[in-house]
């Protein structure tokens, strides 16, 4: 008999075999496990297994959490990693039928593909502009406003709102950046993931070069109103803090708070959402999700 | 409308129409995955100028309650 039930973290080593066709080589089995081990201790499934009889013919993905935005709190679920047996094919959509069950909460997904993110459009999930634009941070770095104060990792986190410092918590052990600015306005704190830049032209100087030149694609800020004003002092201090030569910054953040453009800058990687709750797409970011947990670029 | 449907299907699983009869069901057909579902979908919803709900697209998982699903459909 075929069924859907859920997965449990013992279940890891039936779903290993189904990952390991996902075809992504760069993901080993240690961190393919951190799916499976609860890392937001939020004691919820990490996803629905395919099953026939006892045996495992597919997995969905699901990461779990409770969101507080603009002082309210909001439910999601992250879809990952949805992967059927060859032979059981025509079943796949039970694991997703489950998804679509789920009551007052925002599903979203970040690494659909190209067939699965046809299969999604088609149930009528949303799809949130995803291009981004780089900033450039300032090269005379000593003409940082004096004013603004940048902290790395979780070193002072004063003045940062109790959800901005569960975050930091949450996402402290994943590969990524997080900064808090102080001005005397206030304090945000950030979430970026640091992503490898070398202008296309010049990539034979890489080789020789002793460093590797870096941006900081943006997450997550804690407080927009205060990162997105002054938004060029903000990010040349935290370029000149990380050393980074700019920050990658979502377009659906320079509409909503009306900034100029920066050069664009293209990103693989779509956003799909789908929620019977009303939400502000730009609110959505990819914290909570197998962006961080399984270190996606 | 049956044979409509079993042309339908024919071409969105590249079978014969003939091969598809009242007890069809998802398993049957090699290429009824997924991804060839909703593309059944779209194409019965352009042929027939009807739309489904998502549950509705999500149970379509054999021929009888395609049919069923349709005829409801087209009639109300």
């Amino acid at each position: 008999m075929i069924y859907v039930t859920e997965a449990t973290k013992e279940d890891f080593d039936d779903v290993y075999g189904l990952l390991k066709l996902l075809n992504d080589t760069t993901i080993d089995q240690k961190t393919w496990g951190l799916v499976f081990s609860d890392v937001f201790k939020t004691g919820a499934s990490p996803g629905y297994l395919l099953k026939d009889d006892e045996k495992t013919v597919g997995f969905f993905g699901t990461v779990f959490s409770n969101r507080i935005i603009d002082g309210e709190e909001f439910r999601f679920c992250n879809c990952h990693s949805w992967i059927v047996d060859e032979k059981y094919r025509s079943k796949g959509l039970l694991l997703l039928s489950k998804i679509h069950k789920l009551k007052n909460h925002i599903l979203t997904i970040f690494s659909a593909s190209s067939e699965t993110f046809q299969i999604y459009k088609q149930l009528k999930w949303k799809e949130i502009d995803n291009s981004a634009s780089v900033f450039w941070g300032q090269p005379l770095r000593f003409l940082v406003n004096g004013n603004i104060q940048v902290y790395q990792d979780n070193q002072n986190l004063e003045g940062i709102s109790e959800s901005g410092i569960k975050i930091a918590e949450d996402h402290k052990t994943f590969q990524c950046k997080i900064n808090t600015l102080r001005k005397p306005a206030g304090s945000a704190l950030q979430v970026f993931k640091e992503v490898p830049y070398f202008p296309a032209k010049l990539i034979w100087l890489q080789k020789i070069l002793p460093f590797q030149l870096k941006l900081g694609h943006f997450h997550y800020t804690s407080d927009p109103g205060l990162f997105f004003t002054d938004f060029k002092q903000n990010i040349q201090a935290i370029c000149k803090k990380e050393n980074w030569l700019g920050v990658i910054i979502p377009n659906r953040y320079i509409k909503k708070y009306g900034l100029t453009e920066g050069r664009k800058y293209y990103k693989k990687r779509s956003i799909l959402y789908k929620s019977d709750i009303e939400i502000d797409p730009v609110l959505m970011d990819m914290l909570y999700s197998e962006v961080f947990i399984l270190d996606l670029k | 409308m049956e044979e409509q449907l079993k042309e339908i299907m024919g071409a969105v699983f590249n079978v014969d129409p003939s091969v598809i009869d009242e007890n069809t069901a998802a398993g049957d057909l090699e290429k009824w995955d997924s991804l060839h579902h909703m593309n059944l979908v779209a194409a019965l919803e352009e042929a027939f100028d009807i739309e489904f709900d998502e549950e509705e697209m999500l149970s379509l998982m054999n021929y009888k309650l395609i049919l069923l699903t349709l005829q409801e459909k087209v009639q109300s």
